[in-house]
């Protein structure tokens, strides 16, 4: 095993920027609103802004879960120590053909970290966007969008459901 | 071009896209073909977006992708061939 030598420490230098597709060692899924859950206190300290994108629910409809939770995120909103970002659309919507671009995706994101100076960013079940977009190879297209996401030295997660 | 519109007409049809989209590049002259053949059937309010200029806009419509055509409450993603837009305009008459 190689040693270190004198005073010279080992350390590890953090990344810039992950990506982390969250699991467990016995298999649960850790879901979103458990994710919401334990991040609150640092939000609520100010010790990190975040940035939620929806895929299913709305903003107002995770609010409302962690609501029943006893978890009031819609002050941090009021507060700017969180954005959410809406891409469950109110209105049906069908597929005419298979020439389009997830672009928006990345370009609202990308706006509300800025818009925020977020340090994370979580994609809440991104599942739906196979349903609502059945000729796209969704997690293709997903790793395309985190690794533009990485570009903004961000940390995010991102649920499937 | 397009079958005189009944009482359905749709009110309001909005093209969310880009600039540089190839999509817009290749699409954008059917479109706007069909919209004034549309307007003349029907009065109708019509709108191309630039996603990058007017992100409001994105936002308060929830655009996912691009190219999305939206008539009235109804959302239509991918750039459909011409016949497809009319078929498209044409169910809501």
């Amino acid at each position: 095993m190689k040693q270190s030598s004198g005073n010279t420490q080992n350390f590890i230098i953090p990344p810039k920027s992950r990506f982390i597709k969250p699991s467990s060692i016995d298999g649960e899924k850790i879901s979103y609103l458990k994710e919401l859950e334990q991040i609150r206190q640092s939000i609520e300290k100010g010790e990190e802004k975040v940035v939620i994108a929806t895929f299913k629910n709305t903003p107002k409809e995770i609010i409302e879960k962690l609501k029943n939770k006893k978890i009031d995120y819609r002050k941090l909103v009021q507060e700017n120590k969180v954005v959410f970002v809406n891409f469950a659309s109110a209105i049906p919507l069908q597929e005419v053909s298979n020439n389009y671009n997830l672009f928006p995706i990345t370009m609202r994101i990308e706006m509300a970290i800025k818009k925020n100076n977020a340090s994370k960013v979580i994609l809440c079940e991104t599942d739906s966007l196979k349903k609502q977009f059945p000729s796209k190879n969704i997690d293709f297209e997903l790793e395309q969008i985190l690794s533009k996401l990485k570009v903004q030295k961000v940390n995010v997660k991102s649920y499937e459901n | 071009m397009l079958k005189a519109m009944k009482t359905k007409a749709p009110q309001e049809i909005l093209l969310f896209d880009n600039e540089n989209s190839v999509y817009l590049a290749a699409g954008i002259d059917d479109f706007k073909k069909i919209v004034v053949s549309l307007a003349n059937l029907s009065p109708v309010r019509t709108k191309l977006i630039d996603i990058t200029k007017q992100p409001e806009l994105a936002e308060k419509y929830c655009i996912t992708v691009f190219p999305t055509l939206i008539i009235d409450n109804q959302a239509f993603v991918g750039k459909p061939a011409t016949n497809k837009i009319i078929e498209i305009f044409e169910s809501f008459a």
